[in-house]
């Protein structure tokens, strides 16, 4: 490898379009030919990972990171971004949106300019209601939350995530107890079963919103809904069953509306 | 009301010298490190909530029930997966916890059927008891949403009653993977996943198949995981949950685990296997878990039986009269042909106090020591080659001890068939990474199955185990791979220096002696290596190794390989004779062998012997009387006219079948004591009914010298325990037994034997088993020999010279037909074959390698006729690879397939023991039964019509 007498060995494994997969203990049982569940942690990976071997898991991001850090060094980095969160992040602008694609910015630039400066606003030219940040299990931002700067611990107040970043974008045609659902019936889809929270708790959370949406018994189901998603976060073994209460509780908190619950009672 | 649950610590024990304290709910608690704050929790009765963690398996992390607070630590961690740490303050109860424990437990009952009432799980049900304790009071999502119970939708599943013994139901599932687990963990069988994903997910035998055709092998240990309903046992579902339980020790093999019996009054609802169980710790096989229904089968014999002559119909008799016919017949043999004309056997089936109990009448009441035991044709080769080496004839370890080898070289025993529960505990170690050498003709089990695979196989050719111990030896010793100090310290120096110049010879290296053997020499080079330098070494052998021309020669040459290279005296290492029967062990302790008293003192040995004449009030013959072989011979000689035999079917079990009927034949009065008409009854003259380990109490002896309790759960059938009657025939030959209880046996059985003397029932009631030697130096038993010294003061190296057997393959007879067992089924098959088991095997079978078979014309599913010198059978043939070439293999579980009709009178120079597994035959294919089969199947005919019609005496 450039003239240094080391060999880099890179094997490019291919998933088989699990979700669940991407989640770093579920990658490993999946590397080793098992069934691609949760592993409880500890131990954690570091000690014991693939194969019972210690390793190192990193996403692409970060190793796409590397090479500039190895060229310009730390501090050039650790220049870009605000607070504890260092460098710069590539955001995918997708959704409603003039301009969608990839921005790589540094952390601490707002919504509204990834948005409006960078995106153009939204294609359909209507008001841009809702975004959501961070991936399928990300809240959902409304356009009261635009100026929070993109900080992990800015986020994190506010009950929202970065994540990896990534922003769908919807106008104001979008309804959001729908995609409460959706976020649930992902969950349902995506998830192992092995933790309880997670398998029986998402299928409940599809049931629970379509009786909300029916609406069937609209504030006790709503009271339910915030409950199992108390359960799912604190009782979930992984990040899919802890983070889709993400999603849903954003929706409920923000855009009552769409489930029927008028602003200023579910406030 | 139910039977309590032992308690659950959820993790597994940790064992380290390392402590950590923390505080748990406010105490102070410290535990070795490593261990969970669950279990830790549980130690101070603070039991958490739980369903996925059971102590027997490792932790999963699924549940989300046992949720806990740490102080400074975000979230709520899993108490089962969380280990101890110092310092940690740890909330079990707090109001948010009892928030998500019933988030939780609403999910879990909103997709499981609310039939608790009409449940076969009702009383003893975790997820029950579970709810109850988080206060679950309401299922705010409805019974109507997506679920697994209502029939007629798409998740739900008929119940899997394909399997005899269990039921598996899975709507009741909750999915905690504790059976998947336990198939794993515990079973090594791998036969169980979960099917499909998220709220899909579903237990599944293989993929989606029905348990009997799936790679199952109903070893139970899913039954014993499953916190519900889902997998439970038919004896539950018929009969409900039990009242009484009674620990008590398998009856089947070797291993001697340790089971609850279950009872309602005389109603066994269940076995159990005893997590407290010294040689299962939990977990069971087929047989002993599920296999004693035979005990209330109505082929039992009930009641006592006498004729004159065996062509003769029974007549049903009072004990009294039956006794007393045998007793008069006995003292007219003996008054007739001499005091040496009859004999006894002590059934290594039975107990210790029952085997010690027929020696002392024999040797006592018969006035002769014509006794002898089944180990003659099993184990006798492990007591002699033991004993000359090592100084105790009994293996070193405990089966524990496995656990703590690097290398473990299997040799002529197949443990994942014949000892499962051990054969489970050694793949678990394996998986572990221990290395692994298998020695066996055939590619048994554990040479290659779900994430075992042995490092060497040797596949060699029956009856050249010595060649291979020997050349073993050469390549440690040429190759300096020995351990020196070891050698010069613990063993004797002559007998060593002797040996290494034996070994060291170029004849005895594997190249010379590759071809004998049949595999390469580099095979052996790569076994003796491995075993010599991978750390602890551990033997383990069975009769595969025993029943051979040499089968002691080849127990000496392992004793040599353990000795030269120090694997003896720790735990990890030693040399293990894995024993076939239940109490085979005990029955030699006990003085079952012709020439040994209680205790292997030799009857020619005054001390004992006046020892054993002061406490019996009788003058003993210092001469060894007749070992089995002998019998039949005085037999048709006219010299052995009458036979004890009490829980041993000879006439099915030993070799050369047509010569054992003619022996018996040829006796005047054959007393047979059994729990059916075995094949030996069809010879008797006096049938007297026999009691199962169900309906008595005493010990029985495992593999690893552990003395277990097995007690009474049942009256027996016909009123007596097997000693009770050996007593009443003492008594009627005029020899006063006055035992009230098997306890008072084994009290003078302690006051006997030194190996003994710490042995009472009331201390096996206290430590749940004993490993003998237990006495003033060891009162709580020996778990491991030979620690500092060898019991025979140094350890003694023999010369292992191999001699091909006589039984040798020709143009006559081609192929050497080798036999051995298999997992649902028993040695004779008595027991086993008169319960479900024989659904998982209904008949014996020849296998047959392609390249033989295609040369005989021979297809799958064929008759064959196997013909050996002896005698000739008929069996199906079916074809595979598991053989090797020129070999053939079956077992000999069924009477009418006649296996022991072909093997030959050839047997161990030292002790007697059969060739059972060499035997030179020619294979062909038959349209028919054979001869012997025919007239087998006419005389079991009138046998059997003889016991259906015998006569009530008026």
């Amino acid at each position: 490898m450039l003239g240094s007498g080391r060999a880099f060995h890179l094997h490019v494994r291919k998933g088989a379009g699990s979700y669940v997969c991407g989640e770093e203990t579920a990658l490993l049982e999946s590397l080793e030919g098992k069934r691609g569940i949760v592993r409880a942690k500890p131990p954690v990976p570091a000690l014991k990972g693939l194969f019972g071997q210690p390793s190192v898991i990193n996403n692409v991001i970060t190793l796409a990171t590397v090479p500039l850090i190895l060229a310009r060094g730390a501090e050039h980095y650790k220049n870009f971004g605000m607070g504890r969160s260092r460098g710069t992040l590539p955001f995918q602008l997708t959704g409603n949106l003039k301009h969608g694609g990839l921005v790589e910015k540094a952390f601490g630039l707002t919504l509204r300019e990834l948005l409006y400066d960078f995106g153009g606003g939204s294609a359909t030219g209507r008001p841009i209601r809702a975004v959501q940040v961070g991936g399928p299990l990300g809240a959902y931002v409304p356009e009261s939350q635009f100026d929070i700067p993109l900080d992990y611990e800015e986020y994190a107040k506010v009950g929202a995530m970065v994540g990896h970043g990534g922003l769908v974008v919807f106008d104001d045609t979008v309804d959001l107890a729908k995609m409460a659902r959706y976020a649930m019936e992902f969950c349902a889809i995506e998830s192992c079963g092995k933790c309880t929270p997670c398998r029986i708790g998402s299928t409940r959370g599809v049931e629970t919103i379509d009786k909300i949406i029916a609406g069937k018994e609209v504030g006790k189901n709503i009271a339910l809904l915030n409950s199992l998603c108390d359960t799912m976060l604190n009782g979930s073994l992984c990040a899919l069953g802890g983070m889709v209460p993400y999603p849903v509780v954003s929706a409920l908190k923000h855009f009552p509306e769409d489930f029927g619950v008028d602003k200023t009672a579910a406030a | 009301m139910s039977l309590p649950r032992p308690t659950d610590y959820g993790t597994p024990a940790k064992e380290t010298d390392k402590y950590v304290t923390l505080e748990i709910d406010g105490v102070e608690v410290t535990v070795p490190a490593g261990t969970s704050i669950m279990r830790a929790a549980s130690m101070i009765e603070h039991p958490i909530p739980k369903l996925c963690a059971t102590d027997s398996l490792d932790a999963f992390g699924s549940c989300r029930l046992c949720l806990v607070e740490i102080e400074g630590r975000r979230g709520y961690p899993a108490s089962c997966t969380t280990p101890v740490d110092n310092g940690l303050k740890v909330k079990t109860q707090t109001s948010k916890l009892a928030e998500i424990r019933k988030g939780v437990m609403e999910l879990y009952i909103s997709d499981h059927p609310l039939d608790c009432l009409t449940c076969s799980a009702n009383g003893n049900c975790e997820l029950q008891d579970m709810t109850g304790v988080v206060g679950l009071r309401e299922v705010r999502y409805g019974m109507n949403g997506s679920n697994h119970f209502t029939s007629g939708t798409d998740l739900f599943m008929e119940k899997d009653t394909s399997n005899p013994y269990f039921t598996y139901d899975a709507s009741k599932c909750i999915v905690c993977n504790r059976c998947v687990r336990a198939c794993e963990e515990t079973q090594g069988t791998f036969a169980l996943t979960i099917d499909g994903r998220g709220f899909d997910s579903r237990v599944s035998p293989g993929q989606m198949e029905a348990f009997m055709g799936s790679e199952c092998v109903s070893c139970g240990a899913c039954v014993q995981a499953c916190p519900t309903a889902t997998l439970m046992e038919n004896g539950v579902i018929e009969h409900g949950q039990a009242e009484q339980s009674t620990t008590t020790t398998c009856a089947y093999c070797g291993v001697g685990c340790s089971f609850n019996v279950e009872t309602k009054g005389e109603q066994i609802v269940r076995l159990v296997p005893d997590k407290n169980g010294g040689a299962n710790h939990g977990h069971s096989c087929i047989k002993g878990r599920f296999a004693w229904s035979y005990a209330t089968h109505p082929d039992r014999i009930k009641t006592p039986k006498i004729r004159k002559s065996i062509d003769d119909p029974w007549t049903e008799v009072s004990w009294e009269e039956a006794i007393n016919y045998a007793a008069s017949e006995f003292k007219r043999i003996q008054a007739k042909y001499g005091r040496d004309s009859i004999g006894g056997l002590v059934s290594s089936r039975c107990t210790n106090e029952e085997g010690y109990v027929v020696q002392k009448l024999v040797r006592a009441a018969f006035g002769n020591n014509n006794v002898d035991t089944c180990a003659r044709v099993c184990h006798s080769p492990t007591g002699y080659g033991l004993k000359q080496t090592l100084g105790e004839s009994a293996g070193t370890q405990t089966f524990d001890s496995v656990m703590k080898s690097d290398v473990i070289f299997v040799i002529g025993c197949n443990p994942t068939d014949g000892h499962p529960v051990f054969g489970s505990l050694m793949k678990k170690r394996l998986r572990q990474g221990a290395k692994l050498i298998v020695a066996d003709p055939r590619a048994i089990d554990l040479v290659q199955s779900p994430h075992i695979k042995a490092d060497v196989h040797i596949p060699l050719k029956p009856g050249t185990n010595v060649a291979l111990v020997t050349a073993m030896a050469h390549v440690i010793m040429t190759e300096g791979l020995h351990q020196e100090a070891f050698i010069q310290e613990r063993c004797d120096i002559d007998s060593y220096n002797m040996w290494k110049e034996f070994v060291s010879r170029e004849e005895n290296s594997p190249e010379a002696l590759a071809t004998e053997i049949g595999v390469e020499a580099k095979l052996i080079r790569d076994a003796a290596r491995l075993y010599a330098t991978g750390g602890n070494g551990a033997i383990y052998y069975g009769l595969g190794v025993t029943e051979h021309s040499q089968g002691s020669t080849t127990v000496i040459g392992i004793a040599n390989l353990a000795m030269a290279t120090g694997n003896v005296g720790r735990e990890g290492v030693g040399v293990n004779p894995l024993r076939g029967q239940n109490n085979v062990q005990g029955s030699c302790d006990m003085g079952s062998f012709p020439h040994e008293l209680p205790g292997y003192r030799h009857v020619s040995d005054t001390t004992a012997r006046m020892q054993f004449e002061a406490a019996w009030n009788v003058k003993l013959n210092p001469e060894p009387g007749l070992r089995i072989p002998n019998m039949f011979e005085a037999a048709l000689d006219g010299t052995f006219l009458g036979l004890y035999c009490e829980g041993e079917d000879i006439v099915q079990s030993d070799p050369n079948t047509q010569h054992v009927e003619a022996a018996l034949r040829a006796m005047e009065c054959v007393v047979v004591q059994d729990i059916f008409l075995n094949e030996t009854a069809k010879f008797a003259h006096v049938l007297l009914p026999g009691a199962t380990f169900l309906e008595k109490s005493g010990t029985f002896t495992n593999a690893e010298r552990r003395i277990s309790p097995v007690r009474r759960v049942m009256t027996p059938v016909a009123g007596y325990e097997d000693w009770e009657v050996t007593q009443m025939l003492a008594n009627a030959l005029g020899y006063p037994m006055n035992y009230k209880h098997a306890s008072e046996i084994m009290d003078e059985i302690a006051s006997l034997t030194p190996t003994f003397t710490g042995v009472s029932f009331e201390k096996l009631d206290k430590l749940g088993s004993v490993q003998w030697p237990c006495n003033d130096a060891a009162p709580t038993g020996t778990p491991t020999m030979h620690i500092d010294t060898f019991v025979r003061g140094k350890g003694r190296f023999m010369n292992t010279l191999y001699v091909p057997t006589d039984e040798k393959v020709n143009a006559r007879f081609p192929l050497i037909l080798t036999t051995g067992r298999i997992l649902s089924q028993y040695n004779v098959g008595a027991q086993s074959r008169r319960t479900p088991n024989s659904e998982f095997h209904s008949e014996d079978v020849l296998e047959i390698h392609p390249t033989d078979a295609e040369a005989r014309g021979i297809k799958d599913g064929d008759w064959v006729g196997i013909t050996s010198r002896a005698g000739e059978t008929v069996l199906r043939a079916v074809v595979m690879e598991r053989m090797q070439a020129g070999v053939v293999y079956t077992t000999f579980h069924h009477p009418f397939s006649g296996a022991n009709v072909i093997t030959t009178d050839n047997s161990d120079w030292a002790t007697n023991c059969p060739e059972y597994k060499v035997t030179a035959v020619e294979v062909v294919k038959v349209s028919q039964p054979s001869d012997w089969q025919q007239r087998y199947r006419e005389f079991s005919r009138k046998q059997q019509e003889f016991l259906d019609n015998a006569v009530a005496k008026v």
